[in-house]
């Protein structure tokens, strides 16, 4: 009886996305490795997750479906057009992020360097 | 020739003096021998066959109950009130019936925490909240008609129950409620060889306009938007606190009673309500919806003879509540979109019982009955997880006696005992992460509703039938007792006046 009467509400039990965050810049033609931390904060119930699990220039990290904003700060390291390897301070930011996907959702930020 | 059967029906239930106060009319509704058909009483088709006699009354009820300690804190300490009451009971004809109640209550009630919201038994746990609370007071008006009447061989009834209420509290932080439930039933029964077969279908409006004014210069208490257990929406808690509930439910039942003494009883109900939380001050963005599903089954055989009834019945009965919390995006031009619904909160709750009755009806009748059973209660909050369970085994023994004490007066008695022993108790909470007040809310509420517990009420009734049978008086005291293993005692009392005609 008891799954009969959770069939008759109109659930969601999709509740996590697996978010992928891709660092991309115009002065790089290479970004080999980040060490930055990225904090999500949930717009509606205000939670933050901070994660580092950078692999080259990609963040994976599975979050509650909803709105977000979302800031990274850390160091990067990058090959430019001039083919020199540089490492720079950086902060990206966004407003606001709507992680409402299913399954899987993929974002793309812009580092601003700051040293 | 319909106009003229609609007033003498309306005529007939506010100048109901035509008929009279008999002892067997009083008789035949209380009665314990009668407990199965009692179960069939919602269906407006079965109540109106449930009593041969007319029968009406005008009543006053004062009644008071305090605790020294909530047991829940949004229900707070206790309460008081004055309830004014008029029902009526007319069998117009041999197959057709009218009834109908009007009442007025008026009332206190005192040491709320944690809640702002009015009817927190339907719309737990997504209420406004705040810390500080108070007493409230409370107005009520009820309002109800039926009709049943026999089309061939079917009886079919309709019912309407109207309640009006409004809530409000003088200090700040200054709720204010206001309630409009509207039901309509429809039913129908048909016999079948030696039972009667029952079905019934009920829809439900709702809607509760709730707000929270500070009118203290400096501000006061910040409102939450409860999302279950010690959850809340930060985003829009604060000082916009105008909110609007939007219900709306389904139900349905139906049962097979015997016709004869002896034959086996079924009854099932299901219920499904819905109850949209939607902030006025966010142009109407809905925040949350609450699902509440209930379905309930008795099964039971009667075995009556002159002068011994006995009963035997099962009982199930299950709530599931599921919370759906609508995640607001960006607002453009003031208006938030909503980009995602999420089950956040879930509760479950579960009653199991054996009854047994055995009644007496002599010149006293008398009864004894027993239940047994299990209760249980999940509730879960999906992500920060959180989780709150407790289970209970509980006894009850019930008597029941009805007695002549001469002639014209009566006396009807019943005393109830209750035991719940717990079974089970968790409690999953991220404490590290939890502001330390709404530690102390969920560790209180846990803490009495987990533990063991005895109730004893009892209730006395005496009816005085005047000299002119058509008119009788009564008196009616009830009062109860409750006391769980964290130290928390409710007393409650309870006196009716009445008039009978």
């Amino acid at each position: 009886m008891s799954l009969c009467l959770a069939s008759c509400h109109n659930d969601v039990e999709n509740y996590m996305v697996e978010t992928s965050i891709t660092l991309n810049s115009a002065d790089a033609t290479q970004i080999d490795r980040v060490q930055a931390t990225a904090t999500f904060t949930n717009l509606n119930t205000k939670q933050v997750i901070s994660s580092t699990n950078f692999y080259g220039n990609k963040l994976t990290e599975k979050v509650l479906r909803g709105a977000y904003q979302i800031s990274i700060d850390g160091i990067i390291r990058y090959t430019d057009k001039n083919n020199e390897v540089k490492v720079r301070s950086f902060r990206s930011k966004t407003d606001f992020v709507s992680l409402v996907n299913s399954k899987e959702q993929s974002i793309e930020m812009q580092p601003i360097f700051i040293d | 020739m319909n106009s003229y059967r609609f007033l003498y029906i309306i005529i007939t239930l506010f100048c109901a003096d035509f008929s009279f106060a008999q002892d067997t009319a009083y008789i035949e509704r209380v009665t314990m021998a009668r407990i199965i058909e009692k179960e069939t009483w919602s269906n407006p088709a079965s109540y109106g066959r449930a009593f041969r006699f007319n029968h009406s009354e005008l009543s006053l009820t004062a009644d008071r109950e305090n605790a020294n300690v909530p047991f829940i804190l949004e229900k707070g300490k206790g309460h008081k009130s004055i309830e004014a009451m008029a029902t009526s009971y007319i069998r117009l004809s041999k197959y057709t019936t009218v009834w109908g109640s009007a009442a007025y209550l008026t009332g206190q009630t005192t040491g709320i925490r944690w809640n702002s919201t009015t009817d927190y038994d339907l719309l737990a746990p997504y209420l406004l909240a705040d810390t500080v609370g108070g007493d409230t007071e409370r107005e009520r008006y009820q309002f109800s008609g039926g009709y049943t009447t026999k089309v061939g061989r079917w009886d079919v009834g309709t019912e309407l129950q109207f309640r009006a209420e409004q809530e409000w509290r003088r200090k700040d932080p200054r709720m204010k409620g206001v309630v409009s439930d509207l039901k309509l039933k429809v039913g129908a029964t048909y016999p079948v060889a030696s039972y009667r077969f029952g079905v019934a279908l009920q829809g439900n409006i709702y809607k509760q306009s709730n707000d929270v004014d500070i009118y203290n210069e400096l501000g006061g208490a910040t409102e939450y938007i409860f999302t279950g257990l010690g959850t809340y929406y930060k985003r829009f808690s604060g000082a916009n606190t105008d909110v609007n509930y939007k219900g709306k439910g389904i139900a349905t039942s139906i049962f097979m009673i015997p016709l004869a003494n002896y034959g086996i009883f079924a009854n099932a109900t299901f219920e499904k309500q819905s109850y949209e939380r939607i902030s006025a001050e966010y142009n109407s963005l809905p925040l949350t919806t609450l699902s509440n599903n209930k379905a309930s089954i008795s099964v039971g055989y009667r075995w009556q003879g002159i002068q011994h009834v006995f009963t035997l019945l099962g009982h199930y009965k299950i709530l599931s509540q599921h919370g759906i919390e609508h995640v607001a995006g960006d607002a453009v031009a003031g208006v938030y979109p909503v980009i995602a619904n999420l089950t956040m909160y879930k509760h479950y709750e579960t009653k199991t019982c054996v009854e047994a009755n055995y009644i007496s009806r002599k010149k006293i009748e008398w009864s004894i009955g027993t239940k047994v059973g299990l209760i249980s209660n999940q509730s879960k909050y999906i992500y920060s997880y959180r989780e709150m369970n407790f289970s209970h085994i509980f006894g009850e023994i019930t008597m029941q006696i009805l007695r002549p004490l001469s002639k014209r007066w009566w006396l009807d008695g019943d005393f109830t005992a209750t035991y719940l022993g717990r079974t089970k108790a968790n409690i999953t909470m991220p404490y590290a992460d939890m502001e330390p007040y709404f530690v102390q809310y969920v560790n209180h509420n846990f803490a009495q509703q987990k533990g063991s517990c005895v109730e004893v009420k009892a209730h006395l009734r005496t009816d005085y039938k005047l000299s002119d049978s058509r008119y009788g008086v009564f008196a009616e005291l009830s009062g109860g007792m409750i006391a769980n293993d964290a130290h928390t005692k409710r007393l409650g009392v309870k006196i009716t006046l009445g008039f009978v005609f």
